[in-house]
Protein backbone atom coordinates (compact mmCIF):
# COMPACT_ATOMS: atom_id res chain seq x y z
CA UNK A 1 0.00 0.00 0.00
CA UNK A 2 1.18 3.22 -0.76
CA UNK A 3 1.77 5.34 2.15
CA UNK A 4 0.83 8.63 0.29
CA UNK A 5 -2.59 8.40 -1.59
CA UNK A 6 -4.31 10.94 0.43
CA UNK A 7 -3.64 14.33 -0.27
CA UNK A 8 -2.58 16.59 2.45
CA UNK A 9 -5.48 18.37 3.66
CA UNK A 10 -5.50 22.54 2.64
CA UNK A 11 -6.24 25.04 5.31
CA UNK A 12 -9.21 27.50 4.96
CA UNK A 13 -7.30 30.44 3.54
CA UNK A 14 -6.30 28.10 0.84
CA UNK A 15 -9.30 27.12 0.14
CA UNK A 16 -10.85 30.61 0.19
CA UNK A 17 -7.46 31.45 -2.67
CA UNK A 18 -8.24 28.36 -4.93
CA UNK A 19 -12.25 29.12 -4.98
CA UNK A 20 -11.27 33.08 -5.70
CA UNK A 21 -10.10 31.74 -8.92
CA UNK A 22 -13.64 29.68 -9.94
CA UNK A 23 -15.91 30.82 -12.17
CA UNK A 24 -19.39 32.11 -11.09
CA UNK A 25 -21.35 29.08 -12.44
CA UNK A 26 -19.15 26.49 -10.54
CA UNK A 27 -19.61 28.88 -7.10
CA UNK A 28 -22.84 29.14 -7.61
CA UNK A 29 -23.27 24.83 -7.20
CA UNK A 30 -20.71 24.74 -4.38
CA UNK A 31 -22.87 27.00 -2.14
CA UNK A 32 -24.15 23.90 -0.69
CA UNK A 33 -20.93 22.05 0.25
CA UNK A 34 -21.17 23.50 3.58
CA UNK A 35 -22.14 26.31 6.20
CA UNK A 36 -18.75 28.00 5.66
CA UNK A 37 -18.52 27.72 2.03
CA UNK A 38 -21.48 29.38 1.92
CA UNK A 39 -21.16 32.03 4.02
CA UNK A 40 -17.84 33.01 2.46
CA UNK A 41 -19.59 33.45 -0.55
CA UNK A 42 -21.13 36.02 1.00
CA UNK A 43 -17.88 37.66 2.65
CA UNK A 44 -17.49 41.51 0.89
CA UNK A 45 -13.65 40.12 1.12
CA UNK A 46 -14.21 36.86 -0.80
CA UNK A 47 -16.12 38.40 -3.22
CA UNK A 48 -14.25 41.52 -3.86
CA UNK A 49 -10.89 39.48 -4.74
CA UNK A 50 -12.78 37.08 -6.35
CA UNK A 51 -14.09 40.22 -8.87
CA UNK A 52 -10.46 41.35 -9.62
CA UNK A 53 -9.55 37.93 -10.57
CA UNK A 54 -12.61 37.43 -12.94
CA UNK A 55 -11.20 40.78 -15.12
CA UNK A 56 -8.11 38.48 -15.59
CA UNK A 57 -9.38 34.93 -15.63
CA UNK A 58 -10.05 32.78 -19.10
CA UNK A 59 -13.66 33.35 -19.43
CA UNK A 60 -13.98 35.60 -16.36
CA UNK A 61 -15.54 38.87 -18.58
CA UNK A 62 -18.29 38.92 -20.99
CA UNK A 63 -20.20 41.57 -22.92
CA UNK A 64 -23.24 42.81 -22.38
CA UNK A 65 -26.05 43.87 -24.76
CA UNK A 66 -29.03 46.07 -23.86
CA UNK A 67 -32.07 46.01 -27.30
CA UNK A 68 -35.59 46.69 -27.07
CA UNK A 69 -36.80 43.08 -26.12
CA UNK A 70 -34.20 42.26 -23.87
CA UNK A 71 -30.50 41.63 -22.37
CA UNK A 72 -27.60 39.57 -24.09
CA UNK A 73 -24.13 38.66 -22.65
CA UNK A 74 -21.90 37.80 -24.82
CA UNK A 75 -18.80 35.60 -24.37
CA UNK A 76 -15.59 36.85 -25.29
CA UNK A 77 -13.61 33.87 -26.00
CA UNK A 78 -16.12 31.37 -27.82
CA UNK A 79 -16.55 32.96 -31.08
CA UNK A 80 -19.15 35.38 -29.40
CA UNK A 81 -21.84 33.07 -28.75
CA UNK A 82 -24.46 34.89 -27.40
CA UNK A 83 -27.20 34.14 -24.18
CA UNK A 84 -30.14 35.67 -24.37
CA UNK A 85 -31.99 36.87 -20.67
CA UNK A 86 -35.31 37.05 -20.89
CA UNK A 87 -36.79 39.86 -18.80
CA UNK A 88 -40.82 40.44 -18.27
CA UNK A 89 -40.01 43.62 -17.80
CA UNK A 90 -38.28 46.29 -20.33
CA UNK A 91 -35.53 48.30 -18.63
CA UNK A 92 -35.14 52.24 -19.93
CA UNK A 93 -31.76 52.77 -17.71
CA UNK A 94 -28.59 50.68 -17.33
CA UNK A 95 -25.56 51.79 -15.07
CA UNK A 96 -22.49 49.09 -14.52
CA UNK A 97 -20.31 49.14 -11.69
CA UNK A 98 -17.95 46.01 -10.80
CA UNK A 99 -19.70 43.50 -12.17
CA UNK A 100 -23.62 44.40 -10.88
CA UNK A 101 -26.07 46.28 -12.90
CA UNK A 102 -28.42 48.80 -11.87
CA UNK A 103 -31.67 49.22 -13.89
CA UNK A 104 -34.54 51.76 -13.91
CA UNK A 105 -37.56 52.52 -15.65
CA UNK A 106 -39.15 56.16 -16.34
CA UNK A 107 -41.40 56.95 -14.19
CA UNK A 108 -40.93 53.98 -11.75
CA UNK A 109 -39.38 54.45 -8.62
CA UNK A 110 -37.30 51.12 -7.21
CA UNK A 111 -34.71 50.04 -9.36
CA UNK A 112 -33.14 46.54 -9.48
CA UNK A 113 -30.12 45.69 -8.86
CA UNK A 114 -28.83 42.94 -11.24
CA UNK A 115 -25.84 39.98 -10.81
CA UNK A 116 -25.37 38.54 -14.59
CA UNK A 117 -23.07 35.77 -13.15
CA UNK A 118 -25.57 34.74 -10.28
CA UNK A 119 -28.27 35.54 -12.16
CA UNK A 120 -30.07 37.14 -9.52
CA UNK A 121 -32.29 40.50 -8.74
CA UNK A 122 -32.40 42.60 -6.28
CA UNK A 123 -34.89 44.79 -5.70
CA UNK A 124 -34.42 47.89 -3.51
CA UNK A 125 -36.84 49.84 -1.23
CA UNK A 126 -39.57 52.24 -2.19
CA UNK A 127 -38.67 55.87 -0.95
CA UNK A 128 -41.82 56.53 -0.17
CA UNK A 129 -42.05 54.69 2.93
CA UNK A 130 -39.38 56.80 4.42
CA UNK A 131 -42.19 59.21 4.33
CA UNK A 132 -41.18 61.43 1.34
CA UNK A 133 -44.34 63.16 -0.33
CA UNK A 134 -43.43 65.23 -2.70
CA UNK A 135 -43.76 63.60 -6.35
CA UNK A 136 -40.77 64.85 -8.09
CA UNK A 137 -40.44 64.69 -11.77
CA UNK A 138 -37.77 62.25 -12.67
CA UNK A 139 -35.77 59.52 -10.59
CA UNK A 140 -32.32 58.97 -11.65
CA UNK A 141 -30.18 56.24 -9.95
CA UNK A 142 -26.19 55.53 -9.91
CA UNK A 143 -24.36 52.42 -8.86
CA UNK A 144 -21.15 52.99 -7.52
CA UNK A 145 -18.46 50.45 -5.90
CA UNK A 146 -16.22 51.69 -3.26
CA UNK A 147 -12.95 49.42 -2.80
CA UNK A 148 -11.77 50.31 0.22
CA UNK A 149 -15.01 49.41 2.61
CA UNK A 150 -16.08 46.99 -0.44
CA UNK A 151 -19.75 48.01 -0.67
CA UNK A 152 -22.11 48.82 -2.99
CA UNK A 153 -23.88 52.40 -3.21
CA UNK A 154 -26.57 53.67 -5.28
CA UNK A 155 -27.13 56.98 -5.74
CA UNK A 156 -30.97 58.83 -5.91
CA UNK A 157 -31.26 62.16 -7.29
CA UNK A 158 -34.57 63.82 -7.63
CA UNK A 159 -35.07 65.57 -10.24
CA UNK A 160 -37.50 68.18 -9.88
CA UNK A 161 -39.46 70.75 -12.82
CA UNK A 162 -36.44 72.98 -14.36
CA UNK A 163 -35.79 75.65 -11.67
CA UNK A 164 -38.43 74.87 -9.60
CA UNK A 165 -36.03 73.22 -6.93
CA UNK A 166 -32.80 72.27 -6.65
CA UNK A 167 -32.25 68.11 -6.67
CA UNK A 168 -32.12 66.31 -4.12
CA UNK A 169 -29.98 62.96 -3.10
CA UNK A 170 -30.32 59.84 -1.19
CA UNK A 171 -28.16 56.82 -0.77
CA UNK A 172 -28.73 53.57 -0.25
CA UNK A 173 -25.68 50.89 0.83
CA UNK A 174 -26.56 47.36 -0.56
CA UNK A 175 -26.44 44.46 2.39
CA UNK A 176 -26.25 47.55 4.98
CA UNK A 177 -29.03 50.09 4.79
CA UNK A 178 -32.68 49.11 5.14
CA UNK A 179 -34.11 52.65 3.78
CA UNK A 180 -32.89 55.19 2.18
CA UNK A 181 -31.03 57.82 3.68
CA UNK A 182 -31.06 61.74 2.54
CA UNK A 183 -27.46 63.04 2.00
CA UNK A 184 -26.41 67.15 2.36
CA UNK A 185 -27.03 67.97 -1.71
CA UNK A 186 -24.68 70.24 -1.94
CA UNK A 187 -24.27 70.75 -5.89
CA UNK A 188 -27.64 70.98 -7.89
CA UNK A 189 -27.20 68.86 -10.77
CA UNK A 190 -28.88 66.79 -13.69
CA UNK A 191 -27.26 63.90 -14.55
CA UNK A 192 -27.68 63.07 -18.14
CA UNK A 193 -28.65 59.88 -19.21
CA UNK A 194 -25.98 58.82 -21.49
CA UNK A 195 -23.25 56.77 -20.02
CA UNK A 196 -21.97 57.07 -16.33
CA UNK A 197 -19.18 55.45 -15.08
CA UNK A 198 -17.78 54.62 -11.50
CA UNK A 199 -13.75 54.56 -11.48
CA UNK A 200 -11.74 53.36 -7.90
CA UNK A 201 -14.68 54.62 -6.01
CA UNK A 202 -15.89 57.73 -7.81
CA UNK A 203 -19.08 58.30 -9.81
CA UNK A 204 -18.67 60.46 -12.53
CA UNK A 205 -22.16 62.26 -14.19
CA UNK A 206 -22.15 64.72 -17.16
CA UNK A 207 -24.60 67.05 -15.95
CA UNK A 208 -25.29 69.50 -18.92
CA UNK A 209 -28.10 71.38 -17.63
CA UNK A 210 -27.09 73.39 -14.95
CA UNK A 211 -22.83 73.43 -14.48
CA UNK A 212 -21.88 71.51 -17.72
CA UNK A 213 -19.25 69.76 -16.51
CA UNK A 214 -18.67 66.42 -14.31
CA UNK A 215 -20.33 65.97 -11.26
CA UNK A 216 -18.39 63.57 -9.18
CA UNK A 217 -19.69 61.81 -6.21
CA UNK A 218 -17.16 60.23 -3.54
CA UNK A 219 -19.29 57.03 -3.00
CA UNK A 220 -17.05 56.78 0.28
CA UNK A 221 -17.07 60.12 1.83
CA UNK A 222 -20.73 60.35 0.09
CA UNK A 223 -19.59 64.19 -1.33
CA UNK A 224 -20.00 66.06 -4.21
CA UNK A 225 -18.05 67.81 -6.52
CA UNK A 226 -17.71 69.67 -9.77
CA UNK A 227 -14.79 68.83 -12.41
CA UNK A 228 -14.96 71.18 -15.15
CA UNK A 229 -14.29 70.21 -18.84
CA UNK A 230 -11.39 70.97 -21.38
CA UNK A 231 -12.26 74.22 -23.43
CA UNK A 232 -14.07 73.88 -26.41
CA UNK A 233 -15.68 71.35 -25.17
CA UNK A 234 -18.60 70.84 -27.92
CA UNK A 235 -21.47 71.46 -24.98
CA UNK A 236 -23.68 71.71 -27.46
CA UNK A 237 -24.27 68.08 -28.36
CA UNK A 238 -23.50 66.51 -24.92
CA UNK A 239 -25.55 62.75 -26.18
CA UNK A 240 -22.53 61.96 -27.99
CA UNK A 241 -19.93 61.98 -25.32
CA UNK A 242 -19.64 59.08 -23.22
CA UNK A 243 -17.78 58.52 -19.93
CA UNK A 244 -15.50 55.77 -20.01
CA UNK A 245 -12.99 54.18 -17.40
CA UNK A 246 -9.60 53.83 -18.95
CA UNK A 247 -6.72 52.26 -17.12
CA UNK A 248 -8.37 53.47 -14.09
CA UNK A 249 -8.55 56.69 -14.86
CA UNK A 250 -11.95 58.78 -16.04
CA UNK A 251 -11.78 59.12 -20.24
CA UNK A 252 -14.47 61.43 -22.25
CA UNK A 253 -15.10 59.88 -26.23
CA UNK A 254 -17.24 61.00 -28.42
CA UNK A 255 -19.26 58.39 -30.18
CA UNK A 256 -21.14 60.35 -32.67
CA UNK A 257 -18.85 59.02 -35.89
CA UNK A 258 -17.15 55.97 -36.49
CA UNK A 259 -13.92 56.87 -39.34
CA UNK A 260 -10.90 58.85 -39.50
CA UNK A 261 -10.42 59.63 -36.19
CA UNK A 262 -11.67 60.49 -32.72
CA UNK A 263 -10.60 62.22 -29.60
CA UNK A 264 -10.16 60.60 -26.28
CA UNK A 265 -10.17 63.01 -23.57
CA UNK A 266 -8.41 61.06 -20.38
CA UNK A 267 -8.43 62.96 -16.74
CA UNK A 268 -4.97 62.44 -15.30
CA UNK A 269 -4.04 64.61 -12.11
CA UNK A 270 -7.41 67.07 -12.52
CA UNK A 271 -5.56 67.22 -16.08
CA UNK A 272 -7.50 66.73 -19.47
CA UNK A 273 -5.27 65.00 -21.91
CA UNK A 274 -5.68 63.76 -25.22
CA UNK A 275 -5.46 61.11 -26.84
CA UNK A 276 -6.34 59.94 -30.70
CA UNK A 277 -7.99 56.68 -31.75
CA UNK A 278 -7.31 56.30 -35.07
CA UNK A 279 -10.14 53.68 -36.92
CA UNK A 280 -8.85 51.62 -39.44
CA UNK A 281 -10.60 50.87 -42.68
CA UNK A 282 -12.13 47.66 -41.10
CA UNK A 283 -13.78 49.48 -38.48
CA UNK A 284 -14.98 52.59 -41.19
CA UNK A 285 -18.03 50.16 -42.58
CA UNK A 286 -19.87 53.23 -43.18
CA UNK A 287 -23.43 51.46 -42.92
CA UNK A 288 -24.35 50.80 -39.47
CA UNK A 289 -27.23 51.20 -38.12
CA UNK A 290 -26.22 51.73 -34.56
CA UNK A 291 -23.31 51.79 -32.40
CA UNK A 292 -22.21 52.18 -29.09
CA UNK A 293 -18.98 52.23 -26.94
CA UNK A 294 -17.62 50.80 -23.35
CA UNK A 295 -14.95 50.04 -21.78
CA UNK A 296 -13.68 46.72 -21.01
CA UNK A 297 -11.75 45.31 -18.41
CA UNK A 298 -8.60 46.15 -18.74
CA UNK A 299 -7.99 49.35 -21.01
CA UNK A 300 -9.24 48.44 -24.22
CA UNK A 301 -12.36 50.58 -25.30
CA UNK A 302 -14.96 48.35 -27.05
CA UNK A 303 -16.67 49.62 -29.92
CA UNK A 304 -20.03 47.98 -31.41
CA UNK A 305 -21.32 48.31 -34.61
CA UNK A 306 -24.77 46.91 -36.17
CA UNK A 307 -25.01 46.71 -39.45
CA UNK A 308 -28.19 45.28 -41.50
CA UNK A 309 -27.39 41.86 -41.08
CA UNK A 310 -24.89 41.38 -38.22
CA UNK A 311 -23.50 42.90 -35.40
CA UNK A 312 -19.55 43.50 -34.18
CA UNK A 313 -17.49 44.25 -31.43
CA UNK A 314 -14.51 45.81 -32.44
CA UNK A 315 -12.13 46.45 -29.59
CA UNK A 316 -8.91 48.85 -29.26
CA UNK A 317 -6.46 48.54 -27.34
CA UNK A 318 -5.37 51.87 -25.95
CA UNK A 319 -1.98 50.83 -24.97
CA UNK A 320 -0.91 48.81 -27.95
CA UNK A 321 -3.06 51.28 -30.38
CA UNK A 322 -4.55 48.44 -32.34
CA UNK A 323 -7.39 46.67 -32.72
CA UNK A 324 -9.93 42.98 -32.45
CA UNK A 325 -12.49 42.03 -34.00
CA UNK A 326 -15.39 40.14 -32.75
CA UNK A 327 -18.47 38.66 -34.84
CA UNK A 328 -21.50 38.09 -32.41
CA UNK A 329 -23.44 35.36 -33.52
CA UNK A 330 -27.36 34.80 -32.64
CA UNK A 331 -28.04 38.24 -32.34
CA UNK A 332 -31.43 39.06 -34.02
CA UNK A 333 -30.30 41.13 -36.81
CA UNK A 334 -33.86 43.90 -36.29
CA UNK A 335 -33.21 46.85 -33.84
CA UNK A 336 -30.84 48.99 -32.26
CA UNK A 337 -28.47 48.07 -29.47
CA UNK A 338 -28.95 50.94 -26.55
CA UNK A 339 -25.80 49.61 -24.60
CA UNK A 340 -22.58 47.82 -24.35
CA UNK A 341 -21.04 46.89 -21.64
CA UNK A 342 -18.51 45.11 -20.81
CA UNK A 343 -18.55 43.39 -17.12
CA UNK A 344 -16.36 40.91 -14.78
CA UNK A 345 -17.89 38.32 -13.27
CA UNK A 346 -19.14 38.66 -9.40
CA UNK A 347 -20.50 36.62 -6.92
CA UNK A 348 -22.38 39.35 -4.98
CA UNK A 349 -25.39 38.19 -3.39
CA UNK A 350 -27.53 40.28 -1.16
CA UNK A 351 -29.66 37.81 1.18
CA UNK A 352 -30.94 40.46 3.39
CA UNK A 353 -32.51 42.12 0.41
CA UNK A 354 -35.44 40.17 -1.35
CA UNK A 355 -33.87 38.58 -4.17
CA UNK A 356 -35.94 37.71 -7.09
CA UNK A 357 -34.93 35.18 -9.64
CA UNK A 358 -34.27 35.53 -12.84
CA UNK A 359 -37.42 34.45 -14.61
CA UNK A 360 -39.28 37.43 -12.85
CA UNK A 361 -36.41 40.32 -13.67
CA UNK B 1 28.67 36.81 -11.18
CA UNK B 2 29.58 39.14 -9.15
CA UNK B 3 31.84 38.08 -6.17
CA UNK B 4 29.12 39.63 -3.74
CA UNK B 5 27.28 36.74 -4.17
CA UNK B 6 25.77 35.09 -1.27
CA UNK B 7 24.62 31.60 -1.05
CA UNK B 8 22.03 30.19 1.66
CA UNK B 9 21.37 26.79 2.86
CA UNK B 10 18.22 25.54 2.99
CA UNK B 11 16.96 22.43 4.78
CA UNK B 12 14.04 20.60 4.29
CA UNK B 13 11.96 18.62 6.53
CA UNK B 14 13.40 15.76 5.60
CA UNK B 15 17.35 16.52 6.56
CA UNK B 16 18.48 17.34 2.70
CA UNK B 17 20.16 20.36 2.33
CA UNK B 18 19.93 22.83 -0.77
CA UNK B 19 22.73 25.51 -1.13
CA UNK B 20 21.11 28.40 -3.22
CA UNK B 21 22.22 32.13 -4.55
CA UNK B 22 20.86 34.52 -1.96
CA UNK B 23 19.28 36.49 -5.04
CA UNK B 24 17.33 33.84 -5.76
CA UNK B 25 16.08 32.11 -2.35
CA UNK B 26 14.82 35.49 -1.54
CA UNK B 27 12.08 34.71 -3.97
CA UNK B 28 10.44 33.73 -1.25
CA UNK B 29 9.01 36.69 0.83
CA UNK B 30 9.31 34.35 4.38
CA UNK B 31 13.09 33.84 3.77
CA UNK B 32 13.71 38.05 2.66
CA UNK B 33 12.21 38.63 5.93
CA UNK B 34 14.69 36.55 7.78
CA UNK B 35 17.67 37.65 5.85
CA UNK B 36 16.51 41.73 6.42
CA UNK B 37 16.27 40.92 9.73
CA UNK B 38 19.28 39.41 10.27
CA UNK B 39 18.16 35.99 11.81
CA UNK B 40 20.08 33.78 8.94
CA UNK B 41 22.39 31.81 10.66
CA UNK B 42 24.53 28.97 8.43
CA UNK B 43 20.94 27.16 7.85
CA UNK B 44 17.44 28.04 7.36
CA UNK B 45 15.20 25.01 8.59
CA UNK B 46 11.71 24.88 6.29
CA UNK B 47 10.20 22.03 8.71
CA UNK B 48 6.80 22.37 6.83
CA UNK B 49 8.35 21.70 3.07
CA UNK B 50 9.81 18.24 2.12
CA UNK B 51 12.81 17.91 -0.46
CA UNK B 52 10.47 16.70 -3.27
CA UNK B 53 8.48 19.88 -2.85
CA UNK B 54 11.33 22.16 -2.67
CA UNK B 55 13.17 20.55 -5.78
CA UNK B 56 10.17 22.04 -7.65
CA UNK B 57 10.03 25.44 -6.01
CA UNK B 58 13.98 25.93 -6.99
CA UNK B 59 13.21 24.50 -10.36
CA UNK B 60 10.91 27.71 -10.63
CA UNK B 61 12.69 29.67 -9.11
CA UNK B 62 16.22 29.24 -11.37
CA UNK B 63 13.61 29.39 -14.45
CA UNK B 64 12.45 32.52 -13.78
CA UNK B 65 14.88 34.13 -12.15
CA UNK B 66 17.11 33.29 -15.69
CA UNK B 67 18.26 36.13 -17.44
CA UNK B 68 17.05 36.85 -21.21
CA UNK B 69 14.41 34.58 -21.42
CA UNK B 70 11.40 35.20 -23.24
CA UNK B 71 7.85 35.35 -22.04
CA UNK B 72 6.84 32.84 -24.34
CA UNK B 73 9.05 30.25 -23.33
CA UNK B 74 8.01 30.87 -19.64
CA UNK B 75 4.54 31.01 -20.00
CA UNK B 76 5.53 27.21 -21.78
CA UNK B 77 7.43 26.44 -18.75
CA UNK B 78 4.82 27.52 -16.28
CA UNK B 79 2.19 25.26 -17.97
CA UNK B 80 4.63 22.14 -18.15
CA UNK B 81 5.18 23.00 -14.50
CA UNK B 82 1.86 22.80 -13.16
CA UNK B 83 0.72 19.50 -14.66
CA UNK B 84 1.69 17.63 -12.19
CA UNK B 85 -0.37 15.28 -9.63
CA UNK B 86 -2.63 16.05 -7.50
CA UNK B 87 -0.48 15.40 -4.13
CA UNK B 88 2.60 17.61 -5.30
CA UNK B 89 -0.32 20.45 -6.69
CA UNK B 90 -1.38 20.58 -3.01
CA UNK B 91 2.10 19.74 -1.40
CA UNK B 92 3.11 22.88 -3.44
CA UNK B 93 0.24 25.23 -2.22
CA UNK B 94 1.25 24.60 1.15
CA UNK B 95 5.10 25.01 0.45
CA UNK B 96 4.24 28.08 -1.70
CA UNK B 97 2.07 29.11 1.37
CA UNK B 98 4.45 28.85 3.93
CA UNK B 99 7.49 30.32 1.86
CA UNK B 100 4.95 33.09 0.93
CA UNK B 101 5.32 33.15 -2.99
CA UNK B 102 2.53 34.60 -4.00
CA UNK B 103 3.42 33.94 -7.50
CA UNK B 104 3.73 30.06 -7.04
CA UNK B 105 0.49 30.24 -4.90
CA UNK B 106 -1.73 32.18 -7.26
CA UNK B 107 -0.74 29.69 -10.34
CA UNK B 108 -1.22 26.69 -8.56
CA UNK B 109 -4.56 27.83 -6.88
CA UNK B 110 -5.73 28.96 -10.55
CA UNK B 111 -4.83 25.25 -11.46
CA UNK B 112 -6.59 23.17 -8.98
CA UNK B 113 -9.55 26.14 -9.09
CA UNK B 114 -9.41 24.70 -13.23
CA UNK B 115 -9.47 21.13 -12.35
CA UNK B 116 -12.09 21.19 -9.79
CA UNK B 117 -14.35 23.90 -11.60
CA UNK B 118 -16.45 20.98 -13.39
CA UNK B 119 -16.98 18.95 -9.67
CA UNK B 120 -20.20 18.14 -7.70
CA UNK B 121 -20.22 19.54 -4.61
CA UNK B 122 -20.00 15.73 -3.02
CA UNK B 123 -16.68 15.58 -5.03
CA UNK B 124 -15.75 19.18 -3.71
CA UNK B 125 -16.50 17.91 0.29
CA UNK B 126 -14.26 14.59 -0.46
CA UNK B 127 -11.75 17.08 -2.26
CA UNK B 128 -11.00 19.37 0.40
CA UNK B 129 -12.22 17.11 3.38
CA UNK B 130 -15.47 19.06 4.12
CA UNK B 131 -18.14 17.95 5.81
CA UNK B 132 -21.46 18.48 5.37
CA UNK B 133 -23.09 20.40 7.41
CA UNK B 134 -26.28 21.71 6.61
CA UNK B 135 -29.60 18.87 6.49
CA UNK B 136 -30.37 17.34 3.90
CA UNK B 137 -33.93 19.56 3.12
CA UNK B 138 -31.64 22.73 3.95
CA UNK B 139 -29.22 21.58 1.15
CA UNK B 140 -31.89 20.62 -1.47
CA UNK B 141 -33.01 24.24 -0.60
CA UNK B 142 -30.32 25.91 -1.42
CA UNK B 143 -29.80 23.39 -4.89
CA UNK B 144 -33.17 24.72 -6.03
CA UNK B 145 -32.40 28.27 -5.45
CA UNK B 146 -29.24 27.91 -7.69
CA UNK B 147 -30.84 25.15 -9.97
CA UNK B 148 -29.90 26.78 -13.11
CA UNK B 149 -26.33 26.58 -12.23
CA UNK B 150 -26.77 22.55 -12.09
CA UNK B 151 -28.22 22.39 -16.06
Amino acid sequence: MKPNTRNPILPEEIIFEIFSWLPVKSLVQFRCVSKKIYSLMLESEFVDIHHRRSMTRDGGTKFLLRKIEGFYTIERNEDGKTYKWNPNNRYDYVMYANGLFCMWKDNVETPRIWNPSTREVIRLPNLRRCGSTIDPLMYNYSLGYEPEEKRYKVLMTQEFKRGSRPTKNWVFTLSIDEEWREIESTVDFVPSFNRRVCVNGVIYMLDYKINKAIVAFDVKGEKFRIIKLWKNFGSNNFGDYNLIEVKGKLGIVNNSKLFGEENLWILRNSRWRRHIIRFTQEVELGYYTSKEICNSCDGEIVFIVSISHFSALYIYDIRKNSWKYLKIQQLPEKGCIYDVFCFAESVFSSPSLRILRHLNL
Amino acid sequence: MSSSTKFLTLKTCDDKKFVLDEAIAVRSQTIKNMVEDDCVSNVIPLPNVNSKTMTKVIEYWKKHSEEGVSKDVLMDFDKAFVKVHHSILHALILAANFLNDKEILDMMCQEVADRIKGKTPEEIRKEFDIKNDFTPEEEEEIRKENAWAFE
